[in-house]
């Protein structure tokens, strides 16, 4: 019963490569796959200018009636209809001729005029807030995605330890904390009772705004408290969730096997467990960059931080229509394009994705 | 000579749910330079976790390991942190069970030789694409290899590419587990021939573990038998056809051989393997034992029948069964 090795083996069926198309680069397989998703978004965008323009007008009432009752008893019927002209509520037109020169206005820029902040253009005003958003939200997202996946892949490392233990704990709770609560909390022990930070507002008021230090410090210290109830209350989604499908991966045979090879604990911990489990965090991600630009609004609201989430906020108070619409329709877009950076990023992170789409 | 690996009385205990449960118990042997030890027992009997203590990848708040093993006469589970991650690969290398999933999938094959060779000190990239090239050429794939990711490879390569992984710091053993499982019986065949080309040719150790005891019996040099965590038997390829514990009998008999009729029935094993956390008093075995006597109520010693070649069973009435043979064969 001795084995019967044959020596010379014949190189047949799985010594062959396969022809199957080079991995990465940019071949005609990943331009089209590029221009397909390019597409798709576009298409998508249309949609939601679209969805953007009948939305408000199913609704019961219309932008110009709700001008006239806010108006109504101080102004006379010629002057409003002036008003009505002037703000593009016209609704004499057809419903189709009205889309038309929305589509039309959309691709120009133009959102129309803000009713709050007249005669400001829609575009100026969330020009001008867009910067303090994406500084103070976008910044604390991307701190906060960071830390946590860190936090979450080194709890899932040692899982069922100390640090775990306390982590996982700590986490449960503070993303148990109702958002409100923790802000206005820390507002007023920090910035009240203790006097450390800015009570309100991105910078102080008087202050002219240029690239000079002492600006620039300003807006630091007033943007610590904000950033830091959004990093605190998020920080345990990401963590968790990091945790979760770092404990799957480690699992994984090619993650034993890498121990089995001597790696070292980076090497491990970074180029095969981790970088496997946060692929699925992509997406999560992607989507919270996507909703930087509509602000965290309650953040903004608690600390009267002058960005998008505020503006909205004012705007719906104020009945702003076009406002509203103009910061829809930007929300939107910055969601659509966080997608798809999202399968940019994928096809860089997991090179099945590209190839796989291509076959 | 000093054998390549020597176990003994190796113990595990998995921590679950609070409890500590003893997996592998008293486990005991040793594998000569060159030697090919295969390790056969059914699903659960704690073949692949005295794999992965040996290997040192169970991980301690997991699992409890306890007893001997001894890498090249150096006590290898006395190694800890630097120590141990830089004499992994260079003295024990594993092709782990489906290597289907023993790749990382996200970075191409040559990235899984250079960072492992980095880690050991070649940080010549230049040189380590050399070196893969070459390793890749003993199991006959092409050096394009290197640039594919493993999805882009078919199993029989995914394997291939494994073995040649383990060879690459020439390692004294390579543990296989169940390296073929998931492979067809052709790409199977070829594999398992080369494995023993290369052993002739490098000299290296194998410890291979199947629950397939058929393909043991035809490749290897030696076969140990589990059951419920113990080894019950092991001695050189040939004493299998006249084994000594019931248990490694009833598993030759229940499997078919090409010469026979179909019409000749297989034998099952009545009954199920035990429950670990309420294993049977006495030898593990007796519930579903034709040979069953009041003595197997009191656990049976590991027991060498001879020392060269090393033949050792753990049954209380071995010598019963060995005269019965003797007077059947007559």
């Amino acid at each position: 019963m001795a084995p019967s090795p044959s020596p010379s083996g014949r190189r047949n069926g799985s010594g062959a490569v396969p022809p199957r198309c080079e991995g990465r680069g940019l071949p005609s397989h990943a331009m089209k796959y590029l221009l397909r998703r390019v597409l798709f978004y576009l298409v998508a965008f249309w949609a939601t200018i679209t969805l953007n323009f009948f939305l408000p007008r199913l609704m019961p009432g219309n932008p110009a009636e709700a001008l006239m009752s806010k108006f109504g008893g101080r102004l006379n019927p010629l002057a409003l209809h002036a008003i009505a002209i002037a703000f593009g509520l016209n609704v004499h037109e057809s419903l189709w001729t009205q889309y038309g020169q929305y589509l039309v206005q959309v691709m120009h820029g133009n959102l129309g005029t803000s009713l709050t902040f007249y005669p400001a253009s829609v575009f100026s005003v969330i020009a001008a807030a867009l910067p303090w958003t994406l500084g103070l939200v976008g910044l604390s997202t991307v701190i906060s995605f960071a830390l946590g996946i860190g936090i979450g892949a080194l709890s899932a490392w040692r899982h069922g330890g100390r640090f775990d233990t306390f982590m996982s704990t700590f986490f449960t709770f503070t993303y148990a904390f109702p958002y409100f609560w923790i802000a206005l909390t820390f507002l007023y022990v920090v910035g009240f009772l203790w006097g450390a930070l800015p009570l309100s507002g991105a910078y102080t008021t008087g202050l002219i705004p240029g690239l000079s230090w002492s600006f620039v410090l300003n807006v630091l210290r007033h943007g610590i408290l904000p950033a830091f109830t959004i990093v605190f209350t998020s920080l345990g989604y990401w963590a968790v969730n990091m945790r979760n499908t770092m404990i799957t991966t480690l699992s994984e045979d090619y993650v034993v096997m890498a121990e089995a090879k001597g790696l070292t604990l980076r090497q491990i911990l970074i180029g095969y467990a981790g970088r496997n489990a946060i692929l699925p965090n992509i997406t999560g991600f992607a989507m919270s960059l996507g909703f930087i630009v509509a602000g965290a609004i309650l953040t903004e609201i608690v600390f009267s931080y002058p960005g998008i989430g505020y503006l909205l906020f004012q705007a719906v108070q104020q009945e702003d229509y076009p406002l509203i619409q103009g910061i829809l329709l930007i929300v939107a877009f910055a969601v659509l394009a966080a997608n798809f950076v999202a399968d940019l990023m994928y096809s860089l992170l997991d090179p099945r994705v590209t190839i796989g789409e291509s076959q | 000579m000093q054998p390549v690996l020597h176990v003994e009385g190796l113990w595990v205990d998995y921590f679950t749910r609070g409890r500590r449960l003893r997996v592998v118990q008293d486990v005991s042997f040793a594998i000569e330079r060159g030697e090919m030890l295969g390790l056969a027992g059914e699903s659960g009997s704690g073949k692949s976790t005295v794999a992965l203590a040996v290997a040192r990848l169970l991980r301690p708040e997991n699992a409890a390991v306890g007893g001997m093993v001894r890498l090249n006469g150096t006590d290898f589970l006395a190694l800890v942190g630097e120590g141990l991650r830089q004499t992994r690969w260079k003295s024990v290398a594993l092709v782990s069970q489906s290597a289907m999933n023993a790749l990382n999938p996200v970075i191409n094959i040559f990235r899984q030789f250079d960072d492992m060779l980095t880690a050991h000190g070649y940080t010549d990239a230049v040189q380590n694409r050399h070196r893969a090239a070459e390793l890749l050429d003993l199991v006959d794939l092409p050096e394009q290899v290197l640039n594919r990711f493993p999805h882009q490879l078919s199993g029989g390569m995914k394997q291939r590419v494994v073995i040649a992984l383990a060879l690459a710091l020439h390692p004294d053993l390579i543990i296989m587990d169940e390296p073929t499982t998931a492979l067809d019986v052709i790409v199977e065949r070829e594999i398992l021939s080369k494995v023993k080309t290369l052993q002739r040719q490098l000299g290296f150790s194998v410890l291979f573990i199947t629950h397939d005891l058929d393909l043991l019996l035809r490749l290897t040099d030696r076969v140990a038998i589990m059951y419920a965590g113990q080894l019950v038997e092991t001695g050189p390829v040939g004493h299998f056809s006249r084994s000594l514990h019931p248990y490694s009998r009833a598993l030759v008999q229940s499997f078919p051989s090409l010469h026979q009729h179909a019409s000749d029935r297989r034998r099952g094993i009545p009954g199920a393997p035990p429950d670990l956390s309420h294993p049977p008093a006495g030898c593990r075995f007796h519930p579903r034992c034709v040979f069953v006597a009041d003595v197997c109520q009191t656990a049976p010693a590991w027991e060498a029948v001879s020392e060269d070649p090393l033949i050792a069973v753990r049954c209380s009435r071995w010598k019963e069964i060995r005269d019965e043979f003797v007077s059947t064969v007559d």
